[in-house]
């Protein structure tokens, strides 16, 4: 099996990863609920995958919230900065976990950036679109359909000039680029710990440079006697059993991470991109969403004559893992004119090789 | 003799509390706080000797560290409201 798809989540997982949910299912009780050994043992083991993570984007163990998922750290973001009609602005390559709350909420939703890979365009668009009436801007910081890396850094200066909050979305970033909640000054990160993280599934991050809004409300471990839900963090938005399991081995993920490098992963997987990238330019009638930078190890293309996925049934008959259609991001397609069509997405991992991209390469020619 | 406790609300503010004194070299200990010092119910304590309350105090304090209030605590199991 060649696997393709880590831009919807990671399958090639450090050994250490599974070992320690497997561990922590048969040595962990409940964290935040008794004293006994294996319930403080459970504290340590959650605690300790705040502070490795605290680490990495550059916050306070008390700012790290668990989550499900990206989409729940998205939708606890959005729903405490966003009421129905407020402006809110947007690039034109958000997920619907971004589209959809916004849509739900009723919010007034502008669009900044259309085009792909043109950050000058995108940081333009963004300049005329945040004004002093705009009660946020979400941003992803990587398009989960080309891999365009936006101009967050510039984006998130714009809104701290004019205070107006900032979310990113960091889906496609977390493990891969540096993300620093100071130096964007952000409102909220959002991420899913099964992707760039190399966590479990069922995991999620959000970095919170404020006090969310709950989402559920229900036990935390914490003044209990009260009604209302703490006022701190990160007992606000954590609500209920976390999951242990997926927090420990999120945890090992976070590890491999900071031992292996964000740059030495980042430069493995663009130069995977980049070597695909020119054997699918050589081949007659692939069009490749490719301009050879601002990319990361995401890429998609398409097959002229040929519907995407059919094209990704053809290579799943070979055994090799991509994902076709809309990848849950319209609006990217939209933006890029490929909605209609739809696109074959190739995404890499730090696991993947060179080998693999020459073997997927020969049997895309080789129908 | 008696203990110094410092109670917190939240598990993760204690830990980072306690992270704070360890790096420091003072001897800590975090448990669930007695009932009888938690007006609200489930909160957990930072347990230090009475040599170390002061320093302790004042770390804490400089880490933004947020305790809610410092006891006495003797061995009998009665705590008495303290300031450092």
């Amino acid at each position: 099996m060649i696997y393709f798809d880590s831009a919807a989540t990671t399958l090639q997982k450090p050994l250490q990863v599974c070992e320690a949910a497997k561990t922590a299912m048969q040595t962990l009780s409940s964290p935040g609920r008794g004293g006994y050994a294996v319930a403080m043992h459970a504290d340590e083991a959650v605690y300790d995958c705040r502070a490795q993570a605290a680490e990495l984007f550059d916050a306070r163990p008390e700012e790290i919230v668990f989550t499900m998922n990206a989409t729940h750290a998205l939708n606890l973001a959005i729903k405490t900065l966003v009421s129905p009609g407020d402006r809110v602005v947007i690039s034109g390559f958000e997920h619907n976990a971004v589209v959809r709350p916004l849509y739900k909420l009723g919010a007034q939703t502008v669009i900044a950036g259309r085009t792909l890979f043109s950050p000058e365009d995108t940081l333009r668009a963004f300049d005329a679109a945040v004004t002093e009436d705009t009660k946020a801007v979400v941003c992803t910081h990587v398009s989960n359909v080309f891999g365009y890396e936006l101009p967050v850094q510039s984006i998130a200066d714009l809104c701290h000039a004019r205070g107006v909050p900032f979310v990113l979305d960091a889906s496609q970033s977390a493990g891969i680029l540096p993300v620093s909640l100071k130096k964007l000054h952000a409102a909220f990160l959002a991420m899913p710990g099964h992707k760039g993280l190399y966590g479990a599934q069922g995991t999620g991050i959000l970095v919170c440079g404020q006090l969310p809004e709950t989402l559920i409300e229900g036990g935390t471990g914490s003044i209990s006697a009260l009604r209302e839900m703490p006022g701190f963090l990160p007992d606000r938005a954590e609500a209920g059993t976390q999951n242990v399991c997926g927090i420990c081995a999120l945890r090992e993920g976070l590890r491999f991470i900071r031992q292996t490098g964000l740059d030495k992963i980042a430069a493995h997987e663009r130069a995977l991109r980049l070597r695909l990238v020119q054997k699918l330019s050589a081949m007659a009638d692939v069009r490749v969403y490719s301009a050879g930078h601002d990319q990361t190890g995401v890429v998609s293309f398409l097959l002229e004559g040929e519907d995407c996925e059919y094209t990704a049934q053809r290579l799943a008959a070979h055994g090799v893992c991509v994902r076709a259609g809309l990848h849950c991001a319209p609006l990217a397609h939209e933006s890029a004119g490929s909605v209609k069509t739809g696109t074959v997405r190739v995404s890499f991992c730090a696991f993947n090789t060179e080998a693999e991209t020459d073997t997927f390469a020969e049997i895309l020619k080789n129908p | 003799m008696f203990i110094y406790a410092f109670t917190f609300r939240s598990f993760t503010a204690a830990q980072s509390g306690r992270n704070v004194l360890q790096q420091l070299g003072i001897a800590v200990q975090l448990q669930r706080a007695p009932k009888q010092l938690t007006e609200q119910g489930c909160g957990y304590v930072l347990r230090v000797t009475a040599a170390d309350g002061a320093h302790a105090a004042g770390a804490l304090r400089v880490y933004s560290a947020a305790f809610v209030q410092i006891y006495r605590c003797f061995p009998n199991g009665v705590c008495q409201e303290a300031e450092l």
